[in-house]
């Protein structure tokens, strides 16, 4: 580390305010320079003279006047109402938490069940459709009634059977 | 924690005043090593703490509230110096003018005489006040923030509204001035 740059890090070196790899420079440095060893306890007796300064003292009566003018302000005046840190900070909760609240306080939707349209389907399609399946497979028609019946409701539909069969 | 209590749901002016008193030694010594004279320190801290006062409204309990009022303080006495009237300065090698439109020398009164001032030179405190006198505001401020209240780089920071770094090297150069300055009454 060069001199000039070593020195100006020197003040905060004396504070602990380096990190640990700038902090090893420095000590590196200092064991091989003499100025900036004299410099860092220069900084320190300069810190020391001033942590160790006498603490100035106020004339007799000057806090009980202050205090005294203070009330007196502050019996015509109150602090101007603005949105301190921590009121702004509580309407952003409120805020979030009545969203919240109308969030997960509101039953959910239904998705509406699909309205059937009703198919118009051109009876003679149907029969025309019949017909050909029918055709196709003769038995069809019959076997799906009969299992049709068994399942639900008992109507005879014998006559139509034996029609079919023949 | 009643206490507390019962003192936020004071009037304004009674927890203000509460606050003030908590920390009116730091305000004080802060407030007269920036000016370096008693009446105008003592000046100095009336218009802040009304400037104080009137901000209380942002001011966020539970944070340091001396910082709050050095940052305020500072301000202020920016201010202050600003508003002072610009003060013609003369040389005190020449002369003086009479009514009578005469030049005769000056007389100078040399204070260093008296024995008051003798007093104080014997203590430190006065060339320590002098040297601080002669750093830059911007200097003055951070030296008196770190190296009398002890505060760290960052809360200096907060208050100056510099980066730490500014704070870092402020200091730095303060220091260095300082020591320049205390050369002749302190053998380092």
């Amino acid at each position: 580390m060069e001199c000039e740059r070593c020195n100006h890090e020197l003040s905060a070196y004396v504070d602990g305010k380096l990190t640990t790899r700038e902090a090893r420079q420095v000590r590196e440095h200092l064991a091989c320079c003499r100025r900036c060893r004299e410099d860092v306890e220069e900084i320190q007796k300069v810190r020391g003279l001033l942590r160790g300064s006498a603490t100035p003292q106020p004339s007799p009566a000057f806090w009980a006047e202050t205090y005294s003018k203070l009330r007196d302000h502050g019996a015509q005046h109150r602090p101007r109402r603005t949105l301190g840190r921590w009121a702004s900070a509580g309407w952003a909760t409120a805020a979030g938490l009545a969203l919240a609240l109308i969030v997960f306080l509101t039953p959910p939707q239904l998705s509406p069940a699909p309205v059937e349209t009703e198919r118009t389907v051109n009876p003679a399609t149907l029969v025309s459709l019949h017909a050909t399946m029918r055709a196709d497979t003769p038995l069809s028609d019959l076997g799906k009634v009969r299992y049709a019946l068994t399942e639900a409701n008992a109507i005879d539909l014998s006559d139509d059977a034996r029609l079919d069969s023949d | 924690m009643i206490d507390i209590l019962r003192l936020w749901r004071a009037d304004p002016i009674v927890r203000f005043e509460a606050l003030v008193r908590e920390h009116e030694a730091a305000i004080y010594r802060v407030a007269f090593r920036l000016c370096g004279d008693r009446d105008e320190a003592e000046d100095l801290i009336q218009e802040t703490l009304l400037e104080a006062y009137e901000a209380f409204g942002k001011f966020a309990p539970g944070t340091h509230f001396d910082r709050w009022v050095f940052r305020i303080m500072r301000n202020t006495y920016i201010d202050r110096v600003r508003r002072r009237p610009k003060v013609r300065i003369d040389s005190l090698d020449a002369g003086v003018q009479t009514d009578a439109g005469q030049t005769v020398p000056r007389e100078i009164i040399d204070v260093s005489s008296e024995p008051d001032v003798q007093i104080m030179a014997r203590t430190l405190d006065g060339p320590i006040q002098e040297a601080l006198q002669a750093l830059p505001e911007e200097f003055r401020t951070v030296v008196i923030l770190a190296d009398i209240e002890e505060l760290s780089y960052e809360e200096v920071a907060k208050v100056v509204g510099c980066p730490v770094g500014t704070v870092r090297s402020r200091l730095h150069r303060g220091r260095a001035i300082l020591k320049e300055k205390l050369k002749k009454y302190v053998r380092f």
